[in-house]
């Protein structure tokens, strides 16, 4: 593999197309687009407010009556709960890629180009944090802070940044053996120069995969989280809460459990989807 | 000779790496309990009956009030000869409550390993075979879903349908009280396990998939299939032979994931695992034994990988003869 063949894919001419073409991940843009437009739009649509209970409607089945979707254990509409939700959920999962993206770009990058001892001690620390499972971490962190939107966001975030780190390492390491940082070396650029506006576009195709595989990746943390009781707390409702209580009724009334679980599928499978196509779109061996 | 003095040499310097793994680990998770707002000591101070003269004086039992780094160094001294601490519930030595959990995580573990390398291979292989056939597109988006799949909600519409339903498996635990017999525990295996390993049949399939692939593209298969070895003999004897051999890596990689995997199905089953115990003890502020847990898995994590990392070199024979 000489560096020639490794020629950066930047986004451009024809990608769009190479994207498209893949059909699953076209489905999946479909679908995230879908969603957020749902997610966005429904709430103020509707008619019902996903916090109001009534105690006469409670239990609906789907399809019978105003309520298209039913209503859960306290009478509160279905439809606008999992939408307000998918408000929640999706957020998060954006904000906590963003924060990872951050961590794991900066430490990744610094660590490429600094190959000394810098990069060294970088790497090792994210080898062990690596060795800790994500949600054992996660846990630890959420059950040791006070539980709300924003700690989650943030404990996500700030567990999941490590595979970027090493990817973006890797690629920078790679991009170092290059001519052109060696030109700006020999130019005497500054060194943040040389990070800012030479290395940092051309590791832009990875970072977008990467972002959205962790997009996907921390909307199914958020999940796990709050339904064991960490992280979203009601009445606000996420994906994941919503879960958690709806395991109580799960005898009498699955489709209380079933919605937001299937909601959670689809969006990851969405960002799944997106980020798989991404990468092939970009990769510029993949010519198929 | 020079083979074995080179084996070893690759053991050394790998056993040296762990080590050094090992004590990044210990920093970080130890700095990790101990830097959080809530603290060792949140399980005290959130009950009313304390007053700041308990605290304290559980702050000096405890050793919690002399500087960080120096408690590290004597957790860390202890944790080597196997002092773990005791747990804050019923006082019992935290590795002994851990080794206690140990066997049904491992039991859950390996069953699910085994249903997914099973699955996974024959996914992975014949997808491969018949690239971007209809078996190949439908593995690709059941394996896409199933990776995208909470696991907890997997588990819970598999209790659903086949506990609640059918009535085939017993909704949770490991076994009745008193009830011994292996038929009823792997009885009882049966729903976590499934849960489990399908969801690691689609990181197996996955990679086998490729593997496969890029063994397809080599030499000495065209090499095999142009003097007119059967198919299936070229696909047994040259293609996987050597496909699986970055297996044994994933083996350590997928480690983490397993076993963080393993928690949320034995939280849903209630399993008695280790899972479980990390989930209760968290729910308890059981310091000592979240800190315990948070450690036996990275050192597992790390055997893991060492193990596969050896393993692989004595499997490889590329390796063995340079």
């Amino acid at each position: 593999m000489s560096a020639t063949i490794l020629q950066p894919a930047l986004p451009g001419t024809g990608l769009l197309a190479r994207f498209l073409r893949r059909r699953m991940a076209a489905a999946g843009a479909a679908l995230v687009l879908l969603l957020v437009l749902a997610c966005l739009l429904g709430p103020a649509l509707l008619p019902f407010d996903p916090l109001r209970i009534n105690m006469r409607a409670r239990f609906l089945l789907p399809f019978s009556g105003p309520h298209w979707l039913g209503t859960d254990e306290l009478g509160r509409d279905l439809l606008a709960r999992v939408l307000s939700a998918g408000r929640y959920s999706l957020a998060i999962g954006c904000l906590a890629m963003l924060l990872s993206l951050l961590v794991g770009g900066t430490v990744g990058l610094v660590a490429g180009f600094y190959q000394g001892r810098i990069g060294a001690v970088l790497m090792r620390f994210v080898d062990g944090m690596l060795c800790f499972p994500s949600i054992f971490l996660l846990l630890t962190l959420a059950a040791l802070t006070s539980p709300g939107i924003a700690t989650t966001t943030l404990i996500i975030g700030l567990t999941a940044w490590m595979g970027v780190a090493r990817l973006i390492q890797a690629e920078v390491r790679a991009l170092c053996e290059r001519d052109f940082v060696t030109a700006a070396r020999a130019l005497g650029l500054r060194d943040s120069r040389i990070l800012l506006d030479e290395l940092l576009p051309n590791i832009a195709a990875p970072l977008c995969v990467a972002a959205t595989l962790i997009v996907a990746r921390a909307i199914l943390l958020e999940s796990y989280v709050s339904y064991l009781g960490y992280g979203i707390q009601p009445p606000v409702a996420s994906w994941g809460n919503m879960l958690q209580k709806a395991q109580q009724y799960f005898v009498s009334s699955p489709w209380l459990a079933i919605l937001p679980g299937l909601m959670i599928t689809l969006a990851v499978t969405g960002f799944n989807a997106i980020g798989d196509g991404l990468r092939d779109a970009l990769d510029p061996r993949g010519t198929r | 000779m020079a083979l074995a003095q080179l084996m070893l040499r690759r053991i050394w310097s790998r056993l040296a790496q762990s080590l050094v793994l090992l004590g990044i680990v210990s920093m970080v998770g130890f700095s990790l309990l101990h830097l959080t707002p809530g603290g060792p000591l949140s399980q005290f101070t959130d009950s009313p009956g304390m007053t700041q003269a308990d605290i304290e004086r559980i702050e000096r039992q405890l050793g919690l009030d002399q500087p960080l780094p120096l408690q590290y160094l004597r957790w860390a001294g202890n944790l080597v000869v196997g002092d773990w601490g005791r747990s804050y519930r019923d006082d019992a030595p935290v590795l002994s409550v851990i080794a206690g959990r140990m066997g049904q995580t491992f039991k859950l573990m390996l069953a699910a390993s085994l249903i997914a390398m099973t699955l996974g291979l024959l996914l992975g292989v014949f997808g491969a075979l018949r690239q971007h056939g209809r078996f190949d597109r439908g593995a690709t988006l059941a394996t896409m879903v199933i990776l995208s799949i909470p696991t907890f909600w997997f588990g819970l519409l598999v209790i659903y349908v086949f506990s609640q339903r059918l009535g085939w498996i017993p909704a949770g635990n490991a076994a009745p009280v008193g009830d011994s017999g292996w038929l009823v525990a792997l009885h009882h295996l049966l729903g976590p396990a499934f849960v489990l390993g399908l969801v690691n049949t689609a990181v197996w399939s996955r990679y086998m998939r490729s593997a496969v692939l890029e063994c397809l593209g080599q030499d000495y298969v065209r090499t095999a299939r142009a003097k007119g070895v059967a198919p299936w003999r070229v696909v047994v004897r040259h293609v996987l032979r050597n496909a699986w051999l970055p297996m044994i890596a994933l083996l350590g990689l997928e480690l983490p994931s397993l076993l963080g995997g393993a928690l949320v199905t034995e939280t849903v089953f209630t399993w008695p695992g280790m899972g479980r115990l990390f989930y209760d003890s968290i729910a308890n502020r059981d310091y000592p034994v979240i800190l315990g847990m948070l450690t036996f898995s990275a050192i597992l994590v790390i055997l893991g990988n060492l193990l596969a990392d050896l393993l692989y070199g004595l499997a490889d024979p590329r390796l063995r003869r340079r």
